[in-house]
């Protein structure tokens, strides 16, 4: 990669320099009953979203692309007054849910299962870099590039991927493994990668990618 | 605070305003049996270091100081080429270091964080790399670090300068801090009290916490 001088998809999600980064699939974002995932109506996009997520994550593990997963908790000790403040701004103010409480079955991951062998990275803000390991890591792996999926497009999947960006990672957003509340929110998002920073691609196309048929 | 000219000791440790936080108190850096001492490091100075730290820290939740632990671990998820091959150390897929991962050596030496109390998990010198520490003592309202623990010129003075940097005053308990050698850990004390911070002995906390200081 280092000669280049225009990163191709191919180049970028190449196993020996990606690695895919699961944002946030946990119960109370995405289960029925979770404290956010029950106020969504319609839950078409949601379901396939994680239904794609699901199996790239195999196809990951298949063609040794390291797999991290993200895990938002909230408790006493990262509640601040700014966070809470910001919470109560969302529908419902003062009384919107709380969200992933640590040790909580909504603090689960929902669908997607980590193997032993696996990272799992703890947050406690919308960016997945912020007072955690996940750059360390990143570089300790040596990865060049992440591919974000995960929930919610335009909040912790965005703010972590430019986040990456700003951190000298390239970004790839796997599409159709990421879900927003509404299918606005999500085109904002890919425009906004698309446009500004990053690659967009759905994961038929990078599996494909990774096997060699493209 | 917000209006003084001039922060006093007892401005910076008080209740209030101040975090005791605790750095790498574990078997492998204190314990006779641990890496350090392997390596031929005299553990004296530290084991008397931590006497008077887990005093410090009895002394901090009495007085409603929250108590921040801080402990270091190491596995393939943060051994970099970078931290492994360190000051020309040899680049290993196994190296050998302290506080591996869920080894005895990476628990706590002698001092026992409660239920309901913050442990902090770092991989590198400093506390504030790759941690949430920041965000810890900003939810609290924090705005001065209490240091002790070792070694002094290593991880508590990396975590030092890094509060300051990050806009906490910074307060080393000289005599609840220890390194290898004496000189090692005068040069800490030196350039705390030059250039960042105030030096304090724990007797001196103590007593502005129990109010019989007043400065």
């Amino acid at each position: 990669m280092a000669t280049q001088t225009s990163y191709s998809l191919k180049d970028v999600v190449s196993n020996e320099h990606a690695a895919l980064v699961v944002v946030d699939v946990q119960n109370d974002f995405c289960h029925q009953e979770g404290s956010l995932g029950k106020l969504v109506t319609d839950r078409t996009n949601l379901e396939q979203a994680v239904d794609h997520l699901v199996h790239l994550i195999e196809e990951a593990r298949r063609f040794h692309v390291p797999v991290v997963f993200i895990q938002t908790t909230h408790d006493r000790f990262n509640d601040s007054s700014v966070w809470l403040r910001a919470r109560s701004d969302r529908p419902g103010g003062t009384q919107a849910p709380a969200v992933c409480a640590t040790g909580t079955w909504g603090a689960e991951f929902y669908k997607v299962k980590p193997r032993p062998d696996e990272r799992i990275v703890n947050k406690h803000r919308f960016s997945a870099f912020i007072g955690t390991d996940l750059e360390m890591t990143l570089r300790t792996l040596k990865r060049e590039s992440v591919l974000v999926t995960g929930v919610t497009t335009n909040v912790c999947v965005e703010s972590t991927a430019r986040e990456a960006f700003m951190r000298e990672f390239h970004v790839v957003l796997v599409e159709d493994c990421a879900s927003a509340w509404t299918v606005e929110e999500h085109q904002a998002t890919v425009h906004n990668i698309g446009k500004y920073f990053g690659q967009v691609a759905d994961s038929q196309k990078v599996v494909a990618l990774w096997s060699g048929e493209a | 605070m917000a209006t003084e000219q001039r922060y006093t000791l007892k401005d910076l440790v008080s209740p209030e305003v101040a975090a005791l936080v605790v750095v790498d108190v574990q078997n492998d850096f204190c314990h006779e049996d641990g890496w350090s001492a392997q390596r031929g490091h005299n553990m004296a100075a530290a084991q008397q270091a931590v006497d008077r730290t887990v005093s410090l820290i009895d002394e901090a939740r009495r007085f409603q100081v929250p108590v921040l632990f801080v402990r270091t671990t190491h596995d393939e998820w943060n051994n970099s080429d970078v931290w492994v091959g360190r000051g020309g150390r040899p680049v290993v897929e196994n190296p050998s270091t302290a506080c591996v991962t869920g080894t005895w050596g990476a628990e706590f030496y002698k001092v026992q964080p409660d239920s309901d109390e913050y442990v902090c998990t770092k991989h590198r010198y400093s506390a504030f790399t790759g941690t949430d520490l920041e965000m810890t003592l900003r939810t609290l309202r924090r705005q001065s670090v209490l240091l002790i623990g070792v070694t002094t010129n290593a991880c508590v003075e990396f975590t030092a300068r890094e509060a300051f940097m990050r806009e906490f005053h910074v307060v080393l308990v000289q005599d609840c801090t220890a390194a290898p050698t004496d000189e090692e850990h005068q040069a800490t004390v030196f350039n705390v009290r030059r250039y960042f911070g105030q030096v304090a002995d724990s007797p001196d906390v103590v007593a502005r916490w129990s109010g019989e200081t007043d400065s």
